[in-house]
Formats: structure tokens, sequence, C-alpha cells
């Protein structure tokens, strides 16, 4: 590249520090929001940092209520489902974990037979992946609803998590299947040569080989898994199966509302993801550009 | 306010309320109703291994009558909680299911659709009821009988008040809150020209059901009008009190005399008296009386002390409205789902009203029925945060919602009213006239109607 | 075991998955949106068969053409805007010389790893007009002298809703074209500039022509998921002030789960907007699928 004239130098780092404002914004609202009192937010409509610091809104969250701080001492109304938080964080790491275990396995089978064996049906098959991940979920709500519950899996976390892993197939099979194509077959020949079945073969040699697509597509399907409201929303409806973006969302209608509690909340929410993301951020990387060229 | 008054306010709260407590209990123990023992400390006879309850979410006053409930009788309870707007949704998929539900709870604006759908269940002849129906106060009789029927008990009740910031009044050098719509504006262009207040007036106009609804049903009642006649016409037509109501309201905002905060479009009760707590606002439109409970408690506002009730102008004429509990259709068992219901809505075994007289004490809110009303559970219990006998006296001069817009008890209410919200939101922005918007919702009535 | 046999063991986790969440409930919900779905019909079991009735009440609701408008305009505006800064944003991180653009590349993927709810709740605080934590940056720098009600002024609301939506999925874009810009061969840029072409020639007439492909794929996925926002309206506006954020999801949302619970008509305005989508989604089949050779 040839070297840059000083301006441009330094119109390319001003640009720099608007795109890392503007990618810190909410970060620093959350943050801030989530370490002063309500009533600290309403003395000084205008100040920046709060006058006062505490740690309150966090204590209430992690002590399930039982320890409510200064600030809300005396507050008869604080939304009952704060209190389920440990709850609703296993039921999301349950859901998500389940969940990317089974779309991996199930995926990972059919986009082996996609690539490795183009009958009619399994390219229609990589077809209909792709119109299926354009269904919008508002549209299946109601019939979901209903399916699962002759199935009896409501208010349970089986239900989410099948509903989930039918709706994040396709992603993980559109992931999957392209890079399975990239494995050269040879090395499948000569193993069934040497009397290896083809299961055998998928899992002793092309598993291996596809470690970083699957670990990619885990990861994308982990998060989607983690952030994902509206199947939750309605298939339970008790608090003890919800997960972290339900009980967020409940607090959304409340109608004793404290800013500052939801922020806290959403802090603990959002950590999760954020961790992982900022440690495998290059199988996300890829696993997202992957996704999407090859369609 | 310096920390040596909070400290000392808040001795002092404690002190009362110890006291209410103690007199409370004393004063609705059993004795003074003459009745111990009856229905009410004798299980069915049929056994149940659980029973629920769906209801929208109210800090932990439902986890704290469950556990009462299986102390008392050993059946587990499950709850449904969900967030206040979701309720209706929550209650419908449920029962669209065709899960158990044994009891639930509504707004006045939703029991007529959940009694036409056929969720609720008539309590007149189980046991203990006409003891209940007895002491219903006028508001709650008129929510809960719906064809002649009592279809179920009282949960809380509430009238609309106005507010008003002392400090700020006295900076004006104003010596009593407005007595008349026109004082009204005289002291709020006063405050704005004289830098005291940008927004000198913070209406309750978020969406909902009964918020910014409730402020236009209010307000057209005390001016003496109503929305439907008797025969179920509609009485928005041009140069209606209610037309004449929304064009006064809407001159408040942006477009007109720019006094109204625009904050109003976006607060519900309890976020309007949290928004108010901030001290930017000369008077806080019609809204529900505890509300006083957020902007007075020194841990919640700024301003903990300074905010006070101040009835309507003429008469006085204001609105109530209480919602209720009810025995769900979908019940598992009948006998303890009304046994449930009770807890919730009246006697638990002890023979008290426990729940209502909590809510009364921590939360400041009415209750349905006449003996809490009158028992220091309100009288002292509502001390701490605001002049009760001047609340009460606004009490007994409240409507009925039912009265002023008797669609409440039609099923498309709630799909009209969905429009109303966004027609009057569009009118006090400016987008439309009030002209524009009455004639919306008069056509509106018919598009509701098909939406059912 | 035959070729065919195989295939069809390991595929049947997958067709039985697929099958009972996303194609019977499809077409569970084409049959609810023909018949008179209430919440009596749906316990009781028996629904009334009533025709084209639900999709003709739809069509004649005025508020639900306000929703589709305003899903047009926020597509418009989000696709749009998330185009141009993917591009743009992608070739500043591309910039390794500078060492800012590597602090924003290893920052880049932020926004994708929030939930979307607590992404609308964290602008809900941000946009407060009282409260909010906007209004404050501004006051502070002194650029501002009254609150601004960014998400409550119906002129601006719909505007305001579109950037935390574009913040959240901004990255999803941006390595996309990122990766696209990777396999752009530098002898062409080497090739212009020994021909003299200066930086924005080199742009619009190498590095753009070359994107064609990956812009027009964002361009199709994005507009298909913009057209079914959801978490952001309800976490911020719940479509207000008045109708201005009404959006085409926000109103079968309502439609179904607030009384009187019209489940039949909101199935049919969901299958609208799903077919809307889907033809959405038929056209990226056909431009996506001539070009994969799997």
């Amino acid at each position: 590249m040839r070297t840059k004239s000083p301006t441009t130098r330094l119109l390319l780092h001003v640009a720099n520090l608007a795109v890392i404002f503007f990618i810190l914004l909410p970060v620093a609202a959350v943050f801030i929001g989530s370490i002063q009192s309500e009533k600290a937010l309403q003395a000084d409509t205008r100040r920046l940092l709060p006058l006062e610091f505490t740690l309150d809104n966090f204590t209430v969250i992690l002590s399930k209520g039982e320890q409510k701080g200064r600030i809300f001492e005396q507050v008869t109304y604080l939304p009952d489902n704060i209190k389920s938080f440990y709850a609703a964080f296993s039921n999301s790491a349950i859901v998500a974990v389940s969940v990317t275990f089974l779309t991996l396995l199930f995926g990972s089978l059919s986009a082996y037979t996609i690539a490795r064996q183009r009958f009619r049906w399994t390219l229609f098959l990589l077809q209909a992946n792709i119109v299926a991940r354009f269904v919008p979920v508002i549209v299946l709500m109601i019939p979901l609803y209903v399916v699962m519950r002759s199935l009896g899996q409501l208010n349970s976390l089986g239900g989410v998590i099948i509903a989930e892993t039918g709706f994040l197939l396709p992603y993980a099979i559109l992931i999957l299947a392209p890079y399975f194509d990239t494995i050269p077959t040879e090395l499948e020949e000569a193993a069934r040569i040497d009397g290896c079945t083809r299961l055998g073969a998928f899992v002793s040699i092309v598993l291996p080989l596809a470690t970083p697509a699957l670990a990619a597509c885990g990861v994308i399907i982990f998060i989607i898994s983690w952030h994902e409201l509206l199947i939750p929303l309605i298939l339970n409806a008790r608090p003890d199966f919800m997960t972290l973006p339900v009980v967020i969302a409940s607090l959304v209608g409340d109608v004793h509302v404290f800013f500052n509690l939801m922020m806290a909340i959403c802090l603990l929410a959002l950590a999760p993801t954020v961790i992982l993301v900022a440690l495998l951020q290059k199988y996300i990387v890829e696993g997202l550009a992957a996704g999407a060229v090859k369609g | 306010m310096s920390n040596d008054l909070i400290g000392k306010w808040e001795l002092s709260r404690r002190r009362v309320l110890g006291t209410a407590a103690g007199l409370g209990l004393a004063g609705l123990s059993g004795a003074a109703f003459g009745q111990q023992s009856g229905p009410l400390s004798v299980a069915p006879k049929s056994k149940v291994d659980r029973l629920n309850f769906v209801v929208w979410t109210y800090g932990d006053i439902y986890t704290r009558i469950a556990k009462q409930f299986e102390t008392d009788w050993g059946v587990k309870v499950d709850s449904t909680i969900s967030s206040f707007n979701d309720h209706p949704t929550k209650l419908a998929t449920m029962f669209a299911a065709g899960e158990k539900i044994d009891v639930s709870q509504s707004s006045p604006f939703s029991f007529p659709n959940f009694v036409n759908q056929g969720l609720a269940e008539p309590i007149d002849d189980l046991p203990g009821a006409a003891d209940y129906i007895k002491d219903f106060t006028p508001f709650t009789k008129q929510v809960a009988t719906i064809k002649g029927k009592t279809m179920g008990l009282p949960y809380f009740s509430a009238v609309w008040v106005w507010n008003y910031y002392a400090d700020m009044l006295e900076k004006l050098k104003i010596d009593k809150p407005f007595a008349s719509y026109d004082e009204f504006i005289e002291h709020c262009v006063k405050a704005k020209k004289d830098g005291v207040s940008r927004y000198p007036i913070l209406w309750i106009a978020g969406v909902g059901l009964e918020q910014l609804p409730g402020t236009w049903y209010q307000m057209t009642w005390n001016k003496g009008g109503a929305f439907f006649d008797k025969q179920g016409n509609h009485m928005l037509g041009a140069g209606s009190v209610a037309r004449e109501t929304l064009k006064w309201w809407a001159n408040t905002f942006e477009k007109g005399l720019d006094i109204a905060d625009p904050e109003s479009l976006k607060v519900q009760f309890t976020s309007g008296a949290k928004a108010f707590g901030a001290g930017k606002n000369l008077y806080r439109g019609p809204n529900h009386h505890y509300g006083l409970n957020i902007c007075n408690d020194p841990a919640q506002s700024p301003i903990a002390g300074k905010v006070k009730v101040h009835g309507s102008p003429g008469e006085g004429k204001t609105i109530g409205v209480t919602h209720v509990y009810f025995l769900s259709s979908a019940n598992r068992d009948k006998e303890w789902a009304w046994k449930l219901l009770q807890y919730l809505g009246g006697r638990t075994k002890d023979g008290n009203y426990t729940q209502a007289v909590s809510l009364a004490k921590d939360a400041m809110l009415g209750s349905g029925y006449l003996s809490v009303m009158n028992s220091d559970a309100v009288k002292l219990g509502w001390a701490p945060w605001g002049d009760v006998p001047a609340i009460l006296k606004i009490w007994d001069q409240a409507a009925y919602i039912g009265e002023v817009c008797s669609s409440v008890y039609q099923p498309w209410h709630f799909p009209w009213t969905d429009q109303l919200n966004i027609e009057v939101q569009k009118c006090l922005t400016g987008q439309i006239t009030a002209d524009q918007c009455c004639d919306n919702l008069i056509k509106g009535i018919a598009d509701a109607k098909r939406k059912v | 075991m035959r070729a065919s046999h195989f295939a069809f063991f390991m595929n049947l986790p997958t067709l039985l998955c697929l099958g009972l969440v996303l194609a019977y409930p499809i077409g569970y919900a084409a049959y609810l949106s023909v018949h008179r779905v209430g919440l009596a019909q749906l316990r009781r079991g028996e629904f009334p068969f009533n025709g084209w009735e639900n999709y003709g009440r739809v069509l004649e609701d005025p508020l639900f053409w306000v929703a589709l408008k305003n899903t047009l305009v926020f597509t418009f505006i989000t696709v749009s805007s998330e185009i141009v800064l993917a591009v743009l944003i992608a070739l500043l991180i591309n910039q390794s010389s500078i060492w800012t653009s590597r602090v924003t590349r290893f920052l880049i993927l932020l926004p994708y790893a929030i939930p979307p709810i607590a992404n609308g709740l964290i602008w809900a605080f941000l946009y407060s007009f009282q409260f909010g934590f906007l209004n404050r940056i501004l006051f502070t720098a002194g650029l501002i002298d009254n609150p601004i009600n960014w998400a409550g002024n119906p002129d601006t609301a719909l505007y305001a809703v579109t950037v935390p939506y574009v913040w959240r999925t901004l990255p999803f874009a941006i390595i996309l074209v990122h990766a696209a810009l990777q396999g752009i061969p530098r002898e062409l840029y080497e090739q212009s500039a020994i021909d003299g072409a200066n930086a924005w020639h080199r742009f619009w007439h190498i590095t753009l022509p070359m994107l064609r492909q990956i812009i027009a794929i964002i361009l199709i996925l994005r507009t298909a998921f913009a057209f079914a926002v959801f978490e952001e309206i309800l976490a911020i506006t719940q479509g207000g002030p008045g109708d201005a954020t009404w959006v085409a999801a926000w109103y079968s949302y309502k439609i179904t789960f607030a009384p009187p619970n019209n489940f039949g008509m909101g199935s049919a305005s969901a299958y609208i907007l799903a077919l809307m989508i889907g033809a959405i989604a038929l056209v990226y089949m056909r431009f996506v699928y001539r070009r994969v050779t799997l």
C-alpha cells in the first residue's frame, strides 16, 4: 500500500473514533445506568455521571430480592421476576447448550448427506433450508403453541429446546454443508475401501476435519439461542421456566418500572455472550461469512 | 432534603405503620364481624394436589399469599405472573390451549371481554359469597356484577386525583392549587413565563386501557359529559363535551400553549409518579391516587413529602375503578378454586382481609370492601403519603368508569381503545385536529366491531 | 447400507424437527387464517370456516396499511444505511496500518453479542426524554439546551427506532463486506495505481463492482429480516406515539394476543407478512442459487 498523507491518517483516526464511540455508546449507557439509583437519575437530569454510585441494583438481583439495599428498602413493588434471575440464567444456559448440541448433531448429519450425496431430494432439502431461514417467528407462534401443548411440552425447557432446534437447523446446515463440500473425498473413499462404513467414515474422518466449521456454527447457534425472545415467551408461562430475555421483556410492560434495575439486569444478561464473542471472534466471523455467501 | 430530615421522616413513618399494624389487626379480627368459623375455616371435601393463579406482577404479594395458603391448607399453589400489559395475552394463550387455570384477575376494561369469552364463573352461590357481596363498595358492585351475576372479588380500587408540587406553588406565590380549569391554565402559563417550570403540567397520556383514556374520561366526566349515552350511542359529535375537552387538552401541548411535558405521552401511572418526582412539573394530571406512595417516598423521590393531593374542579366529579380477581371456568376443582380466590380477594382462614389490608398499608391501594375502606388500614396506613380525609372525600365523589364510557361492557371496547390511544396521541401531538380525531373514532366503532 | 437409505436415516432427525417446528406450523397457520378462531373456539377445538373473511378484515383495516407503510419505510432506511455504513466501515477496518482501525476491528462484533431485547431497553434508556443518557451527553457537550424527545415525537420516532436496529445488525454486514474485500486481487489496485488512478477512482471502479454480489446478498437478507422487526418496537415505543411505529409484526402480535384475541385474523395478517418475505426469499433463491454450485 502506498503511504498515506498525514491528513489522510488523521481523518482515518477520526473516523475510527467516531465508529468506536457509536459502538460503545449503549455499552456505556447500560453500565452507567446500572450503577446508580432511580432517585439519582431524577435528581439531576443533566449530569453525565451520577452523584452517587451504588451496587444495590446488582445486590437486589443477585440475592433474589432478599437484600434490598438502601435504595429498595421501602419499595413494596419490586418486580417479582427479578427474583428468578438465577433460574432464568440457568434456563437460558441449559437451553442454549442443548440447542447448540442438537443442532450441531442433526445439522452435521444432514449437511453431510447434502454435500456428499446429490440426490434430488437432498438438494431440495438444501433449498428448503435456505427458504426456511426467512420465516418470521411471528407467523409460527400460535401453531407452535398448540403443537407443543399436544406433546405436553408446554412450560418445560424441552419444548423450547425442540422449537429452537427446529428453527435454527437451517442456519446450521447452511454453514456446514458448504464446508463439508470443501473437504476432499479421497480420505473417505480410502477409508471405505478399507472396510469402514459410511457413517464410520463420517465420524472418524470428516468430523475431525470439520472442527473449525463446527466451532463456528456452534458459537453462532449458541448466541442466537441465548438471545431468542419470542419462542420462550410464548411457550413458557411460569417464572421457573423463563429464560433471560423473557424476564427482561417482562420488565418492559411492568407498571412499576425501574430503569436502573432494568439496566443492571441487561448488563448481567449480555455479559456471557459478550465474553463469548470476545474470546471466539475468529470463529464467529468465519461462520457468519460462510453462512451467507454461499447462501 | 437533609439526611436528618429523611431520617426523621422514615422513623415517624415506621412508627405510624407499626401502630397501624397493631390497630389494623385488632380492628379487623373476627370478633368485629362476628364470624370466627364458618365457611372460611372448613376445607372442601375433594382433594387437589395443586392450584394455580394467573396474575400480573405486583411486588412479592403473590409469593406471600401463596405461601400462606400452602401453610393454611397444605395445597401447593403455582403462580403464573406476567407484566400488567402482557396479562390479557398470557391468560388468553393459556385458556386457548386448554390449560387449567383456577383463579385469575382482570382490570375492569378487560373484564366484560373475559366474561363474554366464558373465562369467568359466577360466585353468587358459593359459601360465604353473600357476605362479601354485602361488603362491596359501589364501584366493586358495578365492575363485578355482569348480567346480574357476581363474577369476581375485588383486588384493589383507585380513584383519579390531581397532584401538585407544593414547593413550586410557593415559589410562584400562589396560595392554593387551581379551582377551575381557567385558573389551571393561568398557573401553568405563569410558571412557564416566570421560568420556574418549562413544562408545568405532566399528563398521564401513555398508551393503555386506562392511562391515556382515563385522563380523557375523567376530565370529560368532570365537565359534565360522557362518551356514550344510556342507549349506547356515542357522544363524540361536534360540540360535545368530550370533543371540547379534547380540544382544550390538546391545546396544552406543543402546538398550543406548550405547557405540557412531552414525557406525558410515554408515562403510565407509576412512571408518571416517578417522573413527577424529579420536581420539574407543577401539576400532575388525573391519575390513580396511590401514586402518592411513590412521589412521597423518600427513598424513591427527590421531592418526597412535597407532593399533595388535589381534587378536581367544579363539584369535584371524578372517576374510579376496581380491579378484580375471578374464578376461572378452567378450574381444576371449583371449591378449592373458590378457597384460593378468597385468599387473593377475600378473607384468609383467620377471617381477615389479609391481602386487602396489606395492600392498603404497604402500597396505598384502595380496597373494594367497605369495611377495609373505613378501617385504620386506610386511615392510618395511607397517612404517611397523603392527606387521607381529602382523598376519601374525593372518593365519595367518584363514579365508576362504566358510567362515563359504557363501551367498557362491550367486547369491541378493547380494539376501539387501541385506536383511541393512537388517534388521541396524534391529536395531542398536533398531527390531526380534535375534530378529525373524534370523527375517526366514531368511524372506528364500526371497525372495532368487525375485529371481534 | 444403500446410499439412499443412509441419506434418509442421516436426515431423519432433521426432517422430524423441521417438520414439527416449521412445516406443520406454517401449514396450520394457513389453516387458522381461513377460519374463525377466537379464544372459545380455540379451546373447544372447533373452528368454523370463514373463507377469506379474515384476510378481508385485515386489508380493510387502516391500521394495517399504516403498519405496512411504516415497515417499508423502516426497512428502506435500515437496509440502505446498513449497506452504506458496512462498506465504509469495512474499508476503514481494512486499513491495518492505522492502529485505531485495529481497535475498531476488535470491537466490531460487540453489537452482535447484545440480546435484541436488552439492546432495545438500553436504547429506551438512551432515548428517554427526561432521564435519557443521550440527552445528558449532549448537554454535557454543550450541544443542546433543551432535552430532545427522540422516541416520543411522532415525527422522529420511527427514525429513532432504526438506529438501535442498525447498531445491532451492522456487524453481520460489515463482516461479509470485509470478507469480500479480502477476495479482491491486489493486482487490480496495483495496476490502476500505475495507471495513475486516485483513491476515489479505485474505489468506484474496482472495489465497488467487486462487492456487488455481497451487497446484493446483504440487501436481500437484511430486507427480509427487517420486515419482521419486533424486539426494538416492543422495548422502546410499543408502537407509539400514536401509530408512528406500528410495524407489521407488531400488528399481528396485537391482533392475536390482545383481547378480543382474534387468532384467525392475526394468523391472516402474519401470513400476509410471511408471503411478502417469501417473495423476497424466492428472489434470493434465484439470485444465489444460480451462482451456487453446491
